[in-house]
């Protein structure tokens, strides 16, 4: 709990950790509930916590008080981006570019602010669960089901189409930088090295290479060229991808730069025969050496395995976020909760609401319904763990977990058995899934809706 | 049980009495009693179609049936007259209709699309849902469907291709909002969902395209012609129209359009209208016609742009791309000489 509480420190300079840097270890009392100061970004979006790290940036999960919808928060810390090389302007050229932009498998940037007394910047994105690296990671086979590497393959196309015609180069296409939303749909993030060409160019040369060099095409490695063709670069990326998709290995691989850099030069790709044959001619013909050869966005679109019909695998053949990795965060349950309590002057510890705001944190019914048919013992709460450490990690007390019991017993004394509670809980997380997301409606219409359902039940009972 | 009821007739059976249906309607169009009659009818044919297509309750849709569904749906050429009495149907039904129409053209085998087939044999359909914008009632329904057909490279080249794409520019400017923005959202999707195909046709319809683009640039009606110039910016960015670019901004007559649109009293029409001007400033290669008009007005333009929105000071983008244009514009006694 203590280390916890310390990491969270870390994790968010509040102003009362800036002005009060030391915390003695006698005023570090494992039952007090750390404060938590609202904090407000531009006067409109609610900070929470952290969820997602960069080399020079943070991300924290935002609510927009206007809106009421989830947002994700991207601070950039200028300090720290002046002493990377290109850092500010990357920042700038990244801001520029998608402001420019608006399409469904692009991120949405809604806002951008700067603090300049803080020395900070931010970008208010439109929240995601998270990037396909780290789905791949924690999955067992490190790779999608040919039906799911399809299902974003075609996203990934559909925005490079986009981004090209608007005459931008991503220039760092790697599952790294698709992120999925609350309703599975992928979008491009990271344009921080990515190039715009000038509407009055008549080709698409690029100069610079920047970007993953296990994802960069021959002709960007070699150094041999001045420039080369920046929307074939992509698609060399993009096959690159599509090959991790659907092997979980890498096409051209090292054990140091030199040895990846050659091997992208000279060797042969090898896709493993199990693949079926229209995806080995597709994944071939976009790894091509020669850019000329490569195919153009044109005939992926109209290559046989896009176009053909896969059918849809059963869902726990699916990698969905939320499904590993139990003991952390990773039902993603709304963190602003604590700060919305401190700018209410909330109080009460006995109110049941903290425990209906960290129910909301679930994005999938299968996951819940996986839980419950395959270990029914264990997990007939399989929010427990979450709950406890949701709020660990937002730097919760003992309190909220004990109240959770007592809303059970509660739940119990009416009657409610948990049969019941199951009940209720899949209800409604199958309602907020219908809506793309739970996170996009109103608190207190979630707070609302929860309570209904358990009344629906008791009634059906 | 009505469920086992319509459960039990044949794919066949229900299409056939559809028809029937159909046209027994057509007949008691004026005769309300037997109207009714006839729509409810019509309507229980609708829902078992529906029931066939999308599951019923706990049931999952059959492959089998829905195969079998969609063949009669070719073989007694239903579409047609089904999308030509939409508007004599109960409100209900049309949005039924509009489900049924878009989940038969999802329809794939391997990597056909046999309904997408069917249309391109059968254009009489795709020309009914193009003239469905003149029958206020059921525009919108029709829009629906036409735009799940543009989703098809296929049908929307047969749109561009024929003469229903120019009656568009008659629709957009119809006077009710509603439709008007609906078919300006159909062509739109028409103009920028398949790029090289749009890119090809564009540039070898230039002339007539265009001109009929202007009428739209040039309309009374406020909505349309923002929406237009919007649209034309985007046309005129895109990479895919490179060429059709180079040809626009090379012309006096287009530059001088959008300088007068530049000083129209709408501010959001001047805001569009800089996002095209923009591009004739910027272009390294002006043309001599381009040229001269802009050296002429020089120092009109550069007082005016300089004074042109300034409550947008939070816009970086634009206040960065004003300040450009004023530079390029200073400066263009020296280039010339």
């Amino acid at each position: 709990m203590a280390h916890c509480t310390n990491e969270d420190m870390l994790d968010d300079p509040e102003p009362l950790s800036s002005i009060f840097p030391y915390i003695d270890s006698h005023t570090h009392i494992i039952y007090e509930k750390k404060h938590k100061y609202a904090d407000f970004i531009g006067d409109r979006y609610l900070k929470g916590s952290l969820i997602g790290e960069g080399s020079y940036s943070k991300v924290k999960d935002t609510l927009d008080a206007q809106s009421l919808t989830r947002k994700a928060a991207k601070i950039v810390s200028r300090k720290k981006i002046r002493k990377i090389p290109n850092g500010e302007i990357n920042v700038r050229r990244e801001v520029m570019i998608l402001k420019k932009l608006s399409h469904t498998n692009v991120i949405k940037l809604f806002h951008s602010f700067q603090d300049l007394i803080k020395d900070k910047l931010y970008l208010i994105l439109e929240y995601c669960l998270g990037d396909l690296q780290t789905l791949l990671d924690n999955s067992i086979m490190k790779c999608f089901c040919l039906w799911q590497a399809k299902y974003y393959f075609v996203q990934l196309i559909d925005g490079l189409e986009y981004i090209h015609s608007r005459g931008i180069v991503h220039k760092d296409i790697k599952p790294g930088n698709m992120l999925i939303s609350a309703d599975d749909i992928l979008k491009l993030t990271d344009f921080g090295v990515a190039e715009e060409l000038s509407p009055f160019q008549n080709n698409d040369e690029c100069k610079f290479a920047q970007g993953a060099p296990a994802f960069q095409s021959p002709e960007e490695v070699t150094g041999l060229h001045d420039s080369w063709s920046g929307f074939k670069a992509d698609i060399w990326s993009a096959g690159v991808s599509l090959y991790n998709f659907t092997t979980g290995q890498y096409p051209f691989e090292g054990d140091c730069l030199y040895q990846i850099i050659s091997s992208i030069q000279n060797d042969i790709v090898v896709v493993p025969n199990i693949l079926p044959c229209s995806l080995i001619d597709l994944l071939a013909n976009m790894l091509q050496k020669i850019p000329d050869n490569r195919l153009s966005i044109y005939s992926i679109k109209s290559h046989s395995w896009v176009l053909e019909i896969i059918s849809p695998p059963p869902e726990d053949q699916i990698l969905r976020f939320g499904c590993y990795n139990k003991a952390a965060n990773s039902h993603r349950g709304l963190t602003v909760t604590p700060y919305l309590e401190s700018l209410h002057n909330y109080t009460d510890g006995n109110d049941k609401r903290q425990d209906l705001f960290c129910l909301q944190g679930y994005n999938r019914n299968f996951e819940i319904e996986n839980d419950f048919d395959q270990n029914s013992h264990r997990s007939c709460f399989p929010y427990v763990n979450t709950l406890i450490n949701t709020h660990s990690v937002v730097g919760g007390s003992e309190q909220q977990i004990s109240n959770f019991g007592e809303s059970a017993d509660h739940l119990e004394s009416l009657n409610l058995d948990l049969d019941h509670l199951r009940l209720a809980n899949s209800v409604e997380v199958i309602d907020n899934t219908a809506k793309g997301h739970g996170v996009k409606d109103s608190v207190l219409y979630q707070r609302n809706s929860k309570t209904k359902h358990i009344s629906q039940s008791c009634k059906q009972q | 049980m009505p469920l086992f009821r319509t459960g039990a007739r044949s794919p066949q059976d229900i299409v056939r009495s559809l028809r029937d249906s159909l046209s027994q309607l057509d007949k008691n169009r004026d005769n309300p009693v037997s109207r009714k009659k006839s729509s409810e009818e019509v309507c229980k044919n609708l829902g078992s179609m529906k029931a066939i297509l999308y599951g019923q309750g706990d049931q999952e849709p059959q492959q089998e049936q829905i195969t079998l569904l969609s063949q009669e749906v070719y073989n007694q050429h239903i579409l047609f007259p089904l999308i030509q009495s939409l508007s004599i149907l109960e409100f209900e039904s049309r949005k039924e209709v509009a489900l049924i129409f878009s989940h038969i053209l999802k329809r794939q085998l391997g990597t056909r699309f046999p309904t997408v087939d069917y249309l391109v044999a059968h254009q009489e359909v795709l020309t009914l849902l193009v003239r469905g914008y003149e029958t206020p009632e059921t525009a919108l329904n029709n829009g629906l469907m036409l735009r799940e057909c543009l989703r098809h490279e296929l049908l929307t080249r047969l749109i561009l291709y024929s003469d229903d794409l120019y009656l568009f520019f008659k629709y957009v400017q119809l006077q009710v909002f509603d439709i008007a923005s609906d078919a300006f959202a159909t062509l739109r999707d028409i103009l920028t969902r398949h790029k090289i195909m749009t890119s090809e046709f564009l540039e070898k319809n230039y002339d007539k395209i265009f001109s009929h683009y202007q009428s739209l640039i040039e309309s009374d009606n406020y909505v349309t012609r923002r929406q237009s110039l919007k649209l034309l910016g985007e046309l005129l960015l895109d990479r895919h129209n490179f060429t059709v670019m180079t040809r626009y901004i090379a012309s006096g007559d287009n530059l001088k359009v959008m300088m007068n649109l530049l000083c129209n009293p709408s501010r959001n029409i001047q805001f569009e209208a800089f996002h095209v001007f923009k591009v004739f400033v910027a272009n390294p290669n002006k043309s001599h016609p381009v040229g001269e008009i802009l050296l002429k007005n020089r120092d009109k333009l550069v007082e005016f742009l300089s004074r042109f929105q300034t409550d947008r000071s939070e816009d970086e983008q634009f206040n960065e791309e004003k300040a450009y244009l004023i530079k390029q514009i200073r400066e263009m006694k020296k280039v010339s000489g």
